[in-house]
């Protein structure tokens, strides 16, 4: 096939044959459209837990099983770990390893914080006889809000997996690629807490 | 066969909608109205048809897979195609394209057929670079294996072999991710010659 | 080569031309947290008009996205972040229809059919 004016070089050269964006760029945009894929996941959810919330079956409902205190420590904890995330991945891009290692161990602990506070909150509900078998608005609520502190959990476990590799390999361009990554599933992670924690913890009535 | 097809499709189906409208369900021994009967044979006038459309469909497969070295195309654009993807040979090479075509109207591949048949061009000498592919590798394979066998237990409740499925796709993972060359570059001259064979072969058609 | 580094875009988050990198995300947190407070205060509140309180705490949810999304992930109406800015709007638009179709069908089907307690009693 014989495409006229193929042959061009330097600035003028047009932008389908400067070839393929940098890795870096591929890399930070793909894994961004799967984070929007996964935000659909949570919009799903999202409609189950709206449609269904004010079946109680007779049951607790909302109001009577949230602690406000608790979500705010929990979302303050997340928020944190969000800006101590980018902070490391500032790090990264100086490529200053021990500042990085600390600001995602600090990441680490924010989400471990969150995780546990959210495991006890769980576990009480349970033993309250709230547990996601007992109504359409319970099951709803730990399928989204599980989830999500699933999402978290996860995120963590990639994290430790991360870190072990630089440790092992180094900062090479392909780890700093996988740190920016996370540093988005972080943050849209964030993101998907604030609507978790207005529509199930503060829209509750 | 595609006539026999389309018009005994709509023969077929278009009274059964009505009879639908009307309160007929599907597979009904017998109906208790008898103006319905009309709508039933045109029904079964377009069922014959489209058991013609069918015969016509089984005799030209024979036809084809008959006659199938007289037809066979080497080209690649055995129809004459308008739009880029039949630009290329068939199969096509790992890295698609040898430059990126640069396209500035809708049909690009049919505007340049139509300038090669008014101008008579040569194929004008072509400034390829090394493409990066990514390597060959069977953890693809391996998560999906991994996976089948998490997707299983998980049904079942068969919690240790969840256990070992879900342990086995991490680890298949990290050993990937450990990996950080996992593209190769495919040299100037393995191109050149792809392109060579394609061109003739376009040429020879 | 370096000048096509970016000439298709960035992703999203930190780049090595942002300026002033570390003040972004402290700037977003303060927004975030005075924006997280507000809505903890509007969901107990009284002095807003009843019905919409709701309303309220979907702004303030609204508007703290968008903080994360501008300060955290960096993503703004700069001609490099277009490809970014594209495939957001896509994701909210797909998002907004699912909830906003899958409470309108459920409350379409709750008005027309009905309730589990009027079902039991015409059943013998």
């Amino acid at each position: 096939m014989s495409m006229e004016g193929a042959i061009a070089s330097g600035e003028d050269m047009p932008l389908s044959f400067q070839g393929p964006a940098p890795l870096r760029v591929v890399a930070g945009f793909g894994f961004w459209l799967f984070l929007l894929s996964d935000i659909l996941i949570f919009a799903a959810l999202f409609a189950a837990y709206a449609v269904l919330s004010g079946e109680t079956a007779g049951g607790p409902k909302a109001v009577e099983l949230f602690d406000k205190r608790h979500v705010f420590i929990e979302t303050v904890c997340l928020l944190a770990s969000s800006v101590t995330c980018g902070f490391g991945a500032l790090a990264v891009l100086r490529g200053d390893l021990r500042a990085m290692y600390l600001w995602m161990m600090v990441t680490l602990a924010l989400g471990v914080a969150f995780v546990s506070m959210e495991a006890s909150e769980f576990s009480t509900m349970v033993a309250a006889g709230a547990g996601p078998s007992r109504s359409a608005f319970l099951s709803a609520f730990f399928t989204l809000v599980g989830t999500h502190g699933l999402h978290v959990s996860l995120g963590m476990v990639w994290l430790v997996i991360l870190l072990l590799q630089v440790r092992s390999l180094g900062l090479q361009p392909a780890m700093s690629r996988r740190l920016f990554c996370f540093g988005l599933f972080w943050h849209a992670l964030d993101i998907v807490w604030i609507g978790v924690f207005t529509i199930v913890y503060l829209g509750a009535r | 066969m595609f006539w026999c097809w389309f018009i005994g499709f709509y023969l077929a189906f278009m009274p059964l909608y009505a009879l639908g409208l009307m309160g007929a369900t599907r597979r009904m021994q017998h109906y208790a109205d008898p103006s319905w009967q009309p709508l039933m044979l045109v029904a079964l006038a377009g069922a014959v048809c489209i058991l013609l459309g069918i015969g016509l469909t089984i005799l030209q497969l024979i036809v084809s897979i008959r006659d199938r070295a007289r037809h066979r195309d080497y080209t690649g654009d055995p129809w004459n195609g308008r739009t880029l993807e039949w630009s290329t040979s068939s199969p096509p090479p790992a890295w698609n394209y040898a430059t990126l075509p640069l396209v500035e109207r809708t049909d690009a591949f049919w505007a340049a057929k139509e300038q090669r048949k008014e101008k008579h061009l040569e194929e004008a000498p072509r400034h390829y670079v090394p493409i990066e592919v990514p390597k060959n590798t069977p953890a693809g394979f391996f998560i999906a294996f991994f996976s089948v066998i998490t997707g299983f237990a998980l049904i079942w409740r068969i919690w240790w072999l969840a256990f070992i499925g879900l342990a086995g796709l991490v680890l298949v993972a990290i050993v990937q991710g450990s990996h950080l060359n996992r593209e190769t570059r495919v040299p100037i001259e393995e191109i050149a010659a792809l392109e060579r064979k394609h061109a003739r072969a376009v040429g020879g058609a | 080569m370096e000048h096509l580094a970016e000439a298709q875009g960035r992703a999203p988050g930190p780049s090595r031309h942002s300026r002033h990198p570390g003040m972004s995300y402290l700037v977003g947190l303060a927004y975030a947290i005075a924006l997280t407070v507000a809505s903890f205060w509007a969901s107990s509140t009284t002095s807003v008009y009843g019905p919409a309180a709701p309303v309220l705490l979907a702004v303030l949810a609204i508007a703290q996205m968008g903080i994360h999304l501008v300060f955290f992930l960096h993503i703004s109406s700069a001609p490099d972040q277009t490809n970014n800015v594209l495939a957001l709007a896509f994701g909210i638009f797909v998002t907004a229809f699912i909830i906003f179709g899958s409470l309108l069908i459920m409350t379409h089907l709750n008005h027309a059919m009905m309730s589990m307690e009027q079902l039991q009693s015409i059943q013998r």
